[in-house]
């Protein structure tokens, strides 16, 4: 199914069970991404990359949101902003752990022989190309960093 | 039946706490009164101008998915069974439309044919636009595409204009990119109003001229981009349209995608709403409440104003939809279908030729206009073939009404490496349309629509697929979400046998389009849309 399918199934169970929370998190990814094939030029659907990217950066503004409200001691205003993340979260595919994530940046480093923190770029590149949904970039850059150190 | 909500009254530009009571399909009552229920209640939304038969499905189907996004109400031209059946057509989809809540308004097709230089099922002439101007179940005269004949005061189209005048019946327009002292003839004629502006002075013109300018956002034209930021100060006199909406789309969203955009660009939300909701039932002078007292109970309920996902649908004072879920059931109606044409064979879709260049339709992604070109032709045995190397396809159009002799061109950016498409869809006179890499493939493809009396159809080596469409070969007989399952598969297939299009069977459906440029295949032969005559293949 469809993401945009997928996510009007969802929206009907939440509008049903009057789930505030799924309600709001759903109508943003769903609302982002009407917006996002409507803007100047975009005339056909988005691809499942443009999609994952979409979704990817929502999950990341709430929990970017939510560490700063931590950081201030609201965490009254910090909870919601993670329970939307979780909801718009479970279209993303299953995130690999920190085990899989450095088997997978050792197997680029060896690959392309890189040997210090001069190859950081590359393996970067490289790295969230291949991981692309499945890692957020932060942890791919802490772990690539760990591994060529 | 009594309903609270914080109550839209876009007229007044005013939201407050209040109740409304219904009473045998009215409003008999709307008061203040202090509640905690938290949602908003406004008037349902109306579709300006939209050709069902596009979805594929019938209007009672149609409605079923429509009322879950809070539209209450259709302008709809059927212009396209016109096309196929004639009066009988627009008959039935008046009878098929007054069996379900949602209230279609039907238009009388003023150009059927399109064109002079194709066969079509059947021609609605003056005499018929007189019957059914007198039809008061006919609201308005559709989308005088003839823009040329107003010009020129054809005779034929000035009567069918005066018809709809003699019955104070509104007169739609559709004259694309027409501007200056032409717009102003083709309005001084009567013409109200337009969908097909595509750029915001040309819209603009024509407000400033008196017109209404619809916006259209649909699955093939697309003008809200261009045409939104008129809307602020233009807002009495703009409405919103589809024009044309997949099956696939039509479950995704409807005229509340449209104001979900508008209002996240900033635009004032009583403004959006009046141009998706007031401004059609006051224009057509539809029967559709507004949400006053004494108006019929049409109105929709959401939760905020901004995303427009609809908790509540009522029509006529009854709940029609909730929650996404849709209370219209399916009715009965008998198939109606227009297709007298025997199966072909392989050397009917034979060109024989010794030519060496030829002249090909170049198509366009995403675009309803085409380029002509000349390229080298590939002969074998002394048939004109496609050429595979170079995208070059044979492509075919045949008469489904009458046994004739197939049309052939080659058409260029299809790129199907195996295999045919075709399809009943063919705008407007909806002919067999297909595309092929052999002339085997195509009579195969063609031969399975044949078969089925309609459909859009996919065939390789190892399977075929088709999604059959038995009523006037353009629409299904059955719910909108198995079509619009269907016609996915049926366009992922079309990508497997190596289309690289975005939408195989969309750009497969105009490129019969004889009225937009620049080179179109009929099924009498090869057209230049340029100058308005046939041309022949070999250059």
């Amino acid at each position: 199914m469809s993401l945009q399918k997928e996510l009007m199934v969802k929206l009907k169970e939440a509008m049903k069970s009057k789930d505030t929370v799924a309600l709001e998190s759903l109508r943003a990814v769903k609302s982002a991404i009407l917006l996002a094939q409507t803007e100047s030029g975009a005339k056909e659907a988005l691809t499942q990359d443009q999609e994952l990217k979409l979704v990817q950066k929502l999950v990341k503004q709430r929990k970017d949101s939510a560490a700063l409200f931590s950081e201030q001691g609201r965490e009254d205003l910090a909870a919601p902003e993670l329970a939307q993340a979780e909801v718009i979260g479970q279209f993303l595919p299953e995130q690999m752990s920190e085990e899989a994530i450095k088997e997978a940046v050792a197997a680029i480093i060896s690959q392309t022989g890189a040997s210090s923190m001069k190859y950081m770029g590359k393996v970067m590149g490289m790295a969230s190309k291949q991981l692309a949904g499945k890692a957020d970039g932060k942890t791919i850059s802490v772990v690539v960093k760990q591994l060529l150190a | 039946m009594i309903i609270q909500g914080n109550i839209v009254d876009i007229q007044n530009r005013k939201i407050f706490k209040g109740e409304i009571t219904t009473e045998n399909g009215k409003i008999i009552s709307i008061k203040k009164t202090e509640h905690s229920v938290e949602n908003y209640i406004f008037p349902g939304f109306v579709d300006a101008h939209i050709h069902i038969e596009s979805s594929m499905l019938v209007p009672s189907e149609f409605a079923k998915i429509a009322v879950t996004h809070g539209t209450v109400a259709t302008v709809s031209d059927p212009h396209e069974i016109a096309n196929v059946l004639g009066v009988k057509g627009v008959e039935f989809m008046i009878e098929n439309g007054k069996k379900v809540p949602l209230k279609f308004n039907f238009g009388a097709p003023s150009c059927v044919p399109a064109t002079s230089f194709e066969s079509a099922g059947a021609i609605i002439n003056a005499d018929d636009i007189k019957t059914l101007m007198e039809n008061p179940d006919i609201l308005y005269l559709a989308e005088m595409m003839n823009y040329p004949g107003v010009l020129f005061d054809d005779d034929e189209v000035l009567a069918k204009i005066k018809h709809a005048k003699n019955n104070n019946k509104p007169i739609d327009g559709h004259a694309p990119g027409l501007r200056g002292k032409d717009a102003t003839k083709y309005i001084a004629a009567g013409i109200s109003t337009d969908h097909e502006c595509f750029s915001f002075e040309e819209a603009k013109e024509k407000l400033e001229k008196g017109m209404k300018v619809i916006i259209r956002e649909g699955s093939a034209a697309k003008n809200f981009n261009a045409l939104i930021d008129l809307l602020p100060e233009y807002f009495e006199h703009m409405m919103f349209c589809s024009d044309d909406k997949h099956p696939d789309d039509l479950l995704l969203g409807h005229i509340n995608q449209l104001c979900e955009r508008a209002v996240a660009k900033g635009i004032d939300v009583f403004k959006v709403l009046q141009v998706a909701c007031v401004n059609p039932v006051k224009h057509y002078n539809l029967q559709v409440g507004l949400l006053q007292e004494n108006d019929f109970a049409d109105f929709i309920v959401v939760d905020n104003l901004e995303n427009f996902d609809v908790l509540e649908t009522y029509i006529n004072g009854k709940l029609i939809a909730k929650n996404g879920q849709s209370f219209v059931q399916s009715v009965d109606f008998e198939i109606l279908n227009n297709f007298n044409t025997d199966k072909k064979k392989v050397t009917d879709f034979e060109y024989k030729s010794n030519a060496k260049k030829i002249r090909v339709i170049e198509a366009l992604d995403g675009e309803l206009i085409t380029n002509k070109i000349e390229v080298d032709s590939l002969i074998e045995n002394g048939n004109l073939v496609s050429n595979l190397a170079n995208d070059i396809l044979k492509m075919t159009v045949v008469n489904r009404y009458k046994n004739d002799t197939p049309a052939i061109a080659f058409i260029k950016n299809f790129g199907l490496k195996e295999g045919a498409i075709a399809s009943s869809v063919g705008h407007d006179s909806h002919n067999i349309i297909a595309v092929g890499v052999s002339d085997a493939a195509i009579c195969k493809a063609v031969n399975l629509v044949i078969k089925n009396k309609g459909g859009i159809c996919a065939i390789s080596n190892r399977q075929e697929k088709i999604v059959s469409l038995p009523i006037a070969g353009i629409m299904s007989n059955k719910p909108a979400k198995e079509i619009g399952k269907w016609y996915a598969e049926l366009d992922e297939m079309a990508k497997e046998l190596g289309s690289t299009l975005k939408a195989p069977y969309m750009s497969l459906s105009f490129m019969a389009l004889l009225v937009i440029p620049s080179l179109k295949l009929s099924d009498k032969g090869l057209f230049d849309g340029t100058s308005f005559q046939f041309t022949t293949l070999e250059v």
